[in-house]
């Protein structure tokens, strides 16, 4: 059980001075919401895995200047973000939803017979992500996996607060409109 | 992270994302991840080393610049204070005992009645023009000092004019001297000459008696510069006549030659002296032969 009374900022801090243990307890705290952070933003299991240890990587790498002038998830996920929009800016991804592309493909990974409806929504509630444009699935994806407020996640994506409020309302309403879109065809099917 | 909105929501997304979040990283990324973060263990102490001798040196360096500036300022507080000592427009106490002083060779001016003693007080702010923008402190100290350079400045402004009246009667007696010499000119100055430069009777009084003393000088250098005038014209003259007679007793010895290149060498040194009738026949004789 980790002990929530030390901070993020004094763990890293801990770190800094030389405290491996402290490491390992920051990354036991944060390792799985950091991971499916790249794993849901990009498509690629191995490129995910990749950008997940150049993280950590380039988190180890700047612990002795670090300096808990804001929140350590916060720091951390700015470093995630410039990871995940420097191999976006090489491959050039155009960030569309594409219903004819992903309509088959949401049937396709359908959940076999006898599953649970809840895991069958989820398993849904994944592929509809993969339909969001990056910059909504990435707002949303924050708002999921870390506390962080809406202030925090625009300075963590780079962007004002208003424009991060419309991508995780815009996000929402079209992963309701995506599992309700599911629902139906499961039902004319 | 929910709105308002989501709760009219068909689907709750929130627990639909938590229930399949389950993802997590193979565990050779997490030995590697805590293996890179323990191999850089030894960088990072030794980096915590840098900071920890970085933060005392600026500590040591701050500590210095403080105790720098702090020995400037009580070197300059003190070598200011010094001056102000030496400084008797600075130095209060001075001022004070200078006030003192200066006071009472006022007072007469001022024991007289109530408007004299007005009329002082309206005057002295007059003094302090110049001095304009010095804090209140000095203010009081101030107008004596003034007053006392005001009267030095004055006694040597009146000093020079004194020197300088006595130098102009005296040139002008030389001048009326040169010109007049067989009248004897008195040098008394004139009434239009006192008008333009005496300011006050007491200075013509003064004067008065220093041009006649002048006039006396005057008249002694006079007589010296005559006698010796004199004596040197009577010297030329008893030497003019000693050539003369030394060309006569050439003559009448017969050596005539050494006579006229004589008399011709006198004629040269004094080209306006009148030959005696011998002498000038016996040029004229000369000349005939040759």
């Amino acid at each position: 059980m980790p002990d929530q009374t030390e901070t993020n900022e004094m763990l890293m801090l801990a770190y800094a001075s030389g405290d491996t243990a402290a490491f390992e307890r920051l990354y036991k705290r944060h390792k799985a919401p950091l991971y499916r952070y790249f794993s849901r933003q990009l498509n690629s299991v191995e490129l995910a895995q990749d950008l997940y240890q150049e993280c950590w990587g380039r988190m180890i790498k700047s612990a002795p200047d670090y300096l808990p002038s804001a929140k350590w998830t916060t720091w951390a996920y700015r470093i995630a973000h410039n990871l995940c929009v420097d191999h976006f800016r090489t491959v050039k991804q155009v960030h569309t939803y594409d219903e004819a592309e992903h309509g088959p493909d949401l049937k396709a990974r359908a959940q076999p017979e006898g599953a649970h409806e809840i895991d069958r929504l989820s398993e849904r509630l994944k592929l509809c992500m993969q339909s969001l444009p990056t910059v909504q699935r990435e707002v949303f994806l924050l708002s999921q996996e870390t506390d962080m407020t809406l202030k925090m996640v625009s300075d963590v994506v780079n962007a004002s607060y208003e424009s991060v409020k419309t991508r995780l309302r815009y996000a929402k309403r079209k992963l309701q409109e995506c599992l309700k879109h599911y629902a139906e065809n499961e039902g004319a099917s | 992270m929910s709105t308002p909105s989501d709760q009219n929501e068909p689907y709750d997304l929130s627990k639909l994302y938590q229930h399949g979040a389950r993802e997590r990283p193979p565990e050779a990324i997490d030995r590697a991840i805590l293996e890179l973060a323990k191999g850089s263990e030894d960088q990072l102490s030794i980096t915590e080393k840098q900071r920890v001798s970085h933060a005392m040196l600026s500590t040591w360096s701050r500590i210095t610049s403080v105790a720098a500036v702090m020995v400037l300022s009580i070197y300059l507080f003190f070598d200011m204070r010094q001056e102000v000592q030496f400084d008797p427009l600075l130095n209060e106490s001075y001022d004070r005992q200078l006030d003192d002083v200066t006071r009472p060779a006022a007072a007469p001016v001022s024991k007289g009645s109530v408007s004299n003693q007005l009329e002082l007080e309206e005057r002295e702010p007059q003094s302090l023009q110049p001095m304009e923008g010095v804090s209140k402190q000095f203010e009081q100290g101030v107008p004596a000092m003034f007053e006392q350079k005001k009267a030095e400045v004055q006694l040597k402004a009146k000093k020079e004019r004194q020197s300088k009246h006595k130098n102009a009667i005296q040139k002008r007696a030389l001048e009326r001297q040169r010109i007049e010499v067989p009248a004897r000119p008195s040098l008394a100055p004139s009434s239009s000459a006192k008008m333009s430069v005496f300011d006050d009777a007491e200075w013509a009084h003064d004067s008065a008696d220093q041009i006649q003393e002048s006039t006396a000088q005057i008249q002694e250098n006079t007589t010296s510069t005559e006698v010796a005038a004199a004596k040197e014209t009577a010297a030329l003259m008893d030497s003019r006549l000693v050539d003369l007679q030394t060309i006569r007793r050439l003559l009448a010895e017969g050596k005539r030659e050494a006579a006229i290149r004589l008399l011709e060498e006198f004629i040269q040194k004094n080209p306006d002296y009148l030959l005696p009738k011998d002498l000038l026949l016996e040029r004229g004789q000369n000349r005939l032969k040759d």
